[in-house]
């Protein structure tokens, strides 16, 4: 049995199905940061190729769908148990088939692949509202979360579409990265938590003083709903919305 | 008085209008301006009461010369008063956008001077933000009844969305609650935000450079439990309202008890459960197929507290049961309770590639809790042969509730409306065609109220 080890990048995944497309001695596939030796399988550290990466974007985009290559992609970005796993079962699938299985809602692994894509959207519709910027000197901002999926991809165009003429660094505590915007173009580059410190050195922001006055006085008292609250805002992000912590 | 302490009176007197919403437009402003909206809305936040934050929604004054019985601002409370400038609102309203609070502003007032006076510093407040800030984020405005036609063009030319609320489901309440509010002056303007939305679709169809008017459509709200009428009424006026004016949305607010009033009705609560399955009608008239007629009538003038609409439409309409999963087309699969749009179309999807039984369905997480009942797979029903109305009813009737009546605003199946972006496959295809009234005469405005 083998286990597939990539280096944690999507061309590094998407490699490591090409190689593991055929061979039916797959016992799993993660990223090497994740890898905990066992008894049942041995490593197989594959070496990212850009080139081998593309081979599959081609051959999904032309025999199968851009919508089957979307689900491959946010497989990746769900992090979630098994997902580069079920991507390759989902690949195999999916070529078997034709894109046309993708309609099989009922089928465990389009189930599961549905499901993960749906988790990833979610949060990243949540995190399109909840993500919370301080200013840090002149038209600087900076916003840190820390969301279950990999959003920071997704969240780029959204960005800097909205905010196009603000600088921006946006800050994944989880993933120790951050998104940078100067004005003209966007990169994702590493960022830890030093960083982040020496950035908000002196720097401080009065305008979350005005936010959470208005977050108290919107509130309709005679409406109590904390459970509904807690729904739609889990307690999990709460840490970076200063408007539900106390001063 | 600093800016927070007015920011907490004119939150806090804005915070009964419902709508937050932010969706129905898609603005797009070019590199190096700030804003943009999309079409199905963001929440930012969400309060203790479980509201969506959307927008920063606040009145420009709280002042009002009108004594509507049921408002907090009416002339004759001692209410601490507040007014904002222009510039505290486009400021304010720039600082939350940046950070990402916000996703566009929700502007309201008393009446302060005049109709005319008040809407005319409001849509200065909006010009401000779109011509000199540059702003793309989502405006909803609200229209002040009794402004004059120009002010409320121009207000259509910088708002997404512009609204004047009904207020009350009928004229002889109107009358009776807020005196001061005519209906002609709240049925004008709606008339003619409908009919600029009409001539400026018109002109973009022929100019791209045409400028935009209430992109994002109007809506209005009402107050149920303030006054007499029977949900089929208020459910009829909706109707008339989405019909005649294109109404993007009609929104009820449950009374809140704020005023001592002899006119007003003595409640400890206000009628949330009530509001609830007003909206689980609304909901069933815009995105199911259904109509007014269907759901209530002169014998049944007014929705079960224990069961929603949909169950007692099906209940009483035997002859449209069971429906075969296999077979069915959607506009039938979403009628059956239980069923969403989302289930529905995931049925239709699945379908294609296979006949389906229940454990498909199941795997589907499509929940037969009600749907089974109203199903079968196969010809075959999950368990119980031919269900009775009163074995159904019996078998559903909801746990005792507790007195706080804790409502979702929008209960599971409400929130699988259609989401754009979410499910792909074959998404337009299954949206249900809304039908467009043909514009009415002047004088025949709204006949049903
Ligand atoms: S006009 Fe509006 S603000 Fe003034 S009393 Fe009536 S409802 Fe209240």
């Amino acid at each position: 049995m083998h286990s597939y080890l990539y280096d944690s990048t999507f061309d590094g995944l998407l490699t490591a199905w090409f190689y593991a497309y055929k061979d039916d001695t797959v016992y799993t596939i993660c990223r090497n940061t994740d890898y905990q030796p066992d008894l049942l399988s041995q490593p197989v550290p594959v070496k990212t190729q850009p080139d081998k990466a593309d081979r599959i974007r081609q051959s999904v985009q032309h025999n199968l769908s851009s919508y089957t290559m979307r689900n491959l992609y946010l497989l990746y970005l769900s992090e979630l148990p098994d997902c580069d796993l079920l991507g390759l079962q989902y690949l195999r699938l999916c070529f078997q088939h034709g894109a046309g299985i993708n309609h099989a809602k009922h089928h465990p692994v389009i189930r599961k692949v549905e499901d993960y894509r749906r988790k990833v959207y979610i949060e990243y519709d949540h995190m399109k509202g909840f993500l919370r910027f301080q200013q840090i000197g002149g038209q600087v901002f900076y916003a840190r979360f820390a969301p279950d999926h990999n959003q920071l991809p997704l969240l780029r165009p959204h960005l800097e579409r909205r905010f196009s003429d603000q600088k921006m660094i946006v800050h994944d505590e989880k993933r120790h990265c951050a998104l940078l915007y100067n004005l003209q173009s966007s990169m994702i580059v590493p960022f830890t938590a030093e960083d982040a410190a020496r950035l908000l050195e002196n720097s401080r922001d009065d305008s979350i003083h005005a936010f959470r006055q208005y977050f108290q006085a919107i509130n309709i008292p005679e409406r109590a709903n904390p459970k509904q609250q807690a729904g739609y805002m889990p307690h999990r992000y709460r840490k970076y919305m200063p408007e539900t912590q106390p001063e | 008085m600093n800016l927070t302490d007015k920011l907490t009176i004119l939150a806090d007197a804005a915070k009964y209008d419902v709508s937050c919403s932010s969706s129905g437009s898609t603005r797009q402003g070019p590199k190096g301006a700030i804003g943009s909206a999309a079409k199905s809305g963001v929440c930012h936040s969400y309060t203790a009461d479980g509201r969506c934050i959307s927008l920063l929604k606040i009145l420009m004054t709280n002042n009002c010369i009108y004594d509507c019985a049921y408002c907090l601002n009416r002339r004759t409370n001692d209410t601490p008063r507040a007014m904002f400038s222009v510039d505290e609102i486009v400021n304010l309203t720039m600082d939350f956008y940046r950070r990402n609070y916000i996703e566009g502003l929700f502007l309201s007032s008393a009446i302060i001077g005049s109709p005319d006076y008040t809407m005319e510093l409001l849509v200065q407040a909006v010009e401000k933000l779109r011509r000199e800030k540059n702003f793309h984020g989502y405006i909803h405005l609200k229209a002040i009844p009794g402004a004059s036609p120009v002010l409320i063009q121009r207000a259509g030319l910088v708002a997404d969305r512009l609204s004047i609320n009904m207020e009350l489901p009928s004229e002889k309440s109107l009358n009776l609650l807020a005196p001061e509010k005519k209906k002609q002056n709240l049925l004008l303007p709606m008339h003619q935000i409908q009919q600029g939305i009409v001539q400026h679709r018109e002109e973009r169809a022929l100019s791209r450079k045409a400028p935009a008017f209430v992109p994002a459509g109007q809506t209005t709200q009402m107050i149920v439990g303030a006054s007499g009428e029977s949900d089929l009424q208020i459910l009829r006026l909706s109707s008339a309202l989405y019909q005649k004016f294109s109404m993007k949305r009609v929104y009820f607010s449950a009374y809140i008890p704020i005023n001592e009033d002899s006119r007003l009705p003595q409640i400890a609560r206000p009628p949330m459960l009530r509001e609830n399955r007003l909206y689980q009608a609304d909901w069933l008239m815009r995105f199911y197929g259904f109509d007014a007629a269907e759901l209530l009538d002169e014998t049944n003038p007014n929705f079960d507290p224990d069961y929603d609409p949909k169950i007692i439409w099906a209940v009483r309409h035997p002859e449209q049961f069971p429906v075969e999963i296999n077979t069915a087309p959607y506009q039938q699969l979403i009628r059956v309770p239980g069923l969403g749009i989302r289930c529905a179309r995931r049925i239709i999807s699945a379908r294609r590639t296979a006949r389906l039984d229940f454990e498909d369905l199941m795997r589907m997480h499509v929940s037969l809790k009600r749907a089974q009942y109203f199903i079968t797979c196969k010809g075959k029903y999950y368990r119980i042969q031919n269900p009775q109305p009163d074995v159904i009813l019996r078998a559903l009737k909801p746990e005792a509730r507790s007195p706080y009546e804790q409502l979702s605003l929008f209960p599971d199946w409400q929130t699988a409306a259609p989401q754009p972006g979410i499910e792909v496959l074959g998404d337009k295809a299954f949206f249900p065609k809304k039908a467009s009234a043909p514009a009415s005469s002047q004088t025949d405005l709204l006949p049903v109220f």
